[in-house]
């Protein structure tokens, strides 16, 4: 009898698309940061770029952002796949202040506008990461500066801990040397972790690691990340 | 009797087979004289023991209905309450979380012209009314491509959906590994994608071996194209009522 048989190849499908894991870097690029620290953190964002090549997953979807504040905040990577980062054009010429609040708020608007885009275009993503690193103190907010600072950081913390809340976003904070870890415990839901001397390639290698296995995830209720020892100490009060 | 061909398929997919994890989904059918089942689970990527959570849900559902010989009226609620039991039970002899058993559920039983329906997570299943085709349930989705609600979320009866339909002659079911080749999603809705599914419905149409159109099933999920789609273990089952003789 003539059966039809079901060849793959003539099964119509939709167009679909690889769901994307945005992470946006921003970090510290304040004249404190010159010399070792920058070109340590450079070295780290290299390694990080590679071995996230070198993950089939994670080339498809995570999508890479770098956020450097200093006067002020800029952003010098798009978001991009791996693939398309060209790691040369990632410049840092580390002067100036340390404008951290503005640099938080920047991050998040363009996490917001980037999940607006994959809406319009219908492709699923991951929760975003923030990934916070600095080796100082803010200069534009405090809790203990002039008004304009005291605003600039209630606006800041409470739009990083309602976002976080509300699961809009993941966010990290890293402390470089003498960074200011009460501060960034303020800031960050989840206590911020100090870098041991140095870590940079170490703390690169476990945010690889752990945003290619989240972007590996299918279905999870709780992304469970390793632990930092072998780069930095969660500061707990 | 009433005549039902069912056929489905769960495959592993890329990523599990390079992490050298199980399969997480499963699927399992059943035809008895006045109705048939089938019932599908995607066991969470994250959990360590996802892969047995979705067998042990999906096995005791099938067992829930051939110890009670295909009752005619089902408690569904009791159902599903069942197999989440059947689930803590197995974590407890096996010796990890109820959590680690992360599972989404799907059952559907048919009895010819009404159909019920248990979904919790994601997934979704489809219907052909007449000559086309309508959205029965849809997945589960919150935001995030990789957060849903399972059989052993503490709040899964806020989430469960249990339903009484009429009239669908043929059903296909899938979990959220082919979900986004075969749906289209338009704000929080989804819809078929009627080119795929007019497809599969010829096929269901032109076959009765439920063993060769399984296989074929398989050998489709399996194929270069569908693992392209993503890298995520796959399920697709179809259930068709062919009317009573």
């Amino acid at each position: 009898m003539f059966r039809k048989k079901l060849e793959s190849s003539a099964v119509p499908l939709r167009y679909p698309s690889e769901p994307k894991c945005p992470v946006i870097l921003v970090l510290d690029n304040s004249g404190s940061m010159d010399g070792e620290p920058s070109v340590e953190l450079r070295k780290g964002l290299k390694k990080f770029l590679k071995d996230l090549r070198k993950d089939d997953l994670a080339r498809k979807r995570v999508e890479i952002s770098v956020v450097l504040f200093s006067d002020s905040a800029k952003q010098i990577l798009p978001f991009s796949t791996v693939d398309l980062v060209n790691e040369d054009s990632l410049m840092m010429d580390p002067n100036g202040k340390t404008a951290m609040g503005e640099a938080i708020l920047f991050a998040i608007s363009r996490i917001e506008e980037r999940k607006l885009d994959y809406s319009k275009n219908g492709i699923q993503y991951f929760r975003p990461w923030i990934w916070l690193m600095t080796d100082g103190s803010p200069t534009d907010m405090h809790p203990e500066g002039n008004e304009q600072m005291k605003t600039e950081w209630k606006v800041v913390t409470e739009k990083v801990h309602e976002g976080v809340r509300n699961g809009k976003f993941l966010f990290f904070a890293v402390g470089i040397e003498d960074a200011d870890m009460d501060i960034l415990r303020d800031i960050s839901v989840e206590p911020p972790i100090r870098m041991n001397e140095q870590k940079f390639s170490e703390m690169f290698d476990w945010l690889s690691k752990s945003i290619a296995s989240t972007s590996r995830s299918s279905t999870s209720e709780q992304i469970r990340l390793d632990p930092t020892d072998s780069w930095g100490k969660r500061v707990v009060k | 009797m009433k005549n039902f061909v069912l056929a489905g398929a769960s495959v592993q997919g890329a990523s599990h087979i390079s992490s050298g994890t199980e399969c997480q989904d499963f699927i399992s059918f059943a035809i008895a004289d006045n109705c048939s089942i089938m019932a599908l689970g995607d066991g969470a990527g994250s959990a360590r023991r996802g892969g047995a959570g979705a067998r042990v849900a999906v096995r005791s559902v099938m067992e829930y209905m051939r110890e009670r010989k295909y009752p005619e009226r089902v408690n569904l609620k009791h159902m599903v309450e069942y197999a989440r039991n059947s689930v803590a039970h197995f974590a407890v002899l096996d010796g990890y979380d109820f959590r680690d058993y992360a599972t989404t559920l799907i059952v559907l039983i048919s009895y010819g012209e009404r159909i019920r329906l248990i979904q919790i997570g994601d997934g979704g299943v489809v219907g052909r009314r007449g000559d086309r085709f309508y959205t029965v349930s849809q997945p589960m989705v919150t935001e995030y491509a990789n957060e849903t609600v399972f059989l052993t979320s503490t709040s899964y009866s806020k989430y469960l959906r249990t339903g009484t339909f009429r009239n669908y002659d043929m059903l296909f079911a899938f979990t959220d590994g082919i979900q986004n080749a075969i749906l289209e999603r338009r704000n929080d809705i989804f819809f078929p994608f009627n080119d795929f599914f007019s497809t599969m419905s010829s096929f269901a149409e032109e076959n009765s071996s439920s063993e060769e159109m399984s296989g074929e099933i398989r050998e489709m999920l399996e194929s270069q194209r569908f693992r392209n789609i993503s890298s995520d273990d796959k399920t697709f089952g179809i259930m068709h009522y062919r009317g009573d003789s």
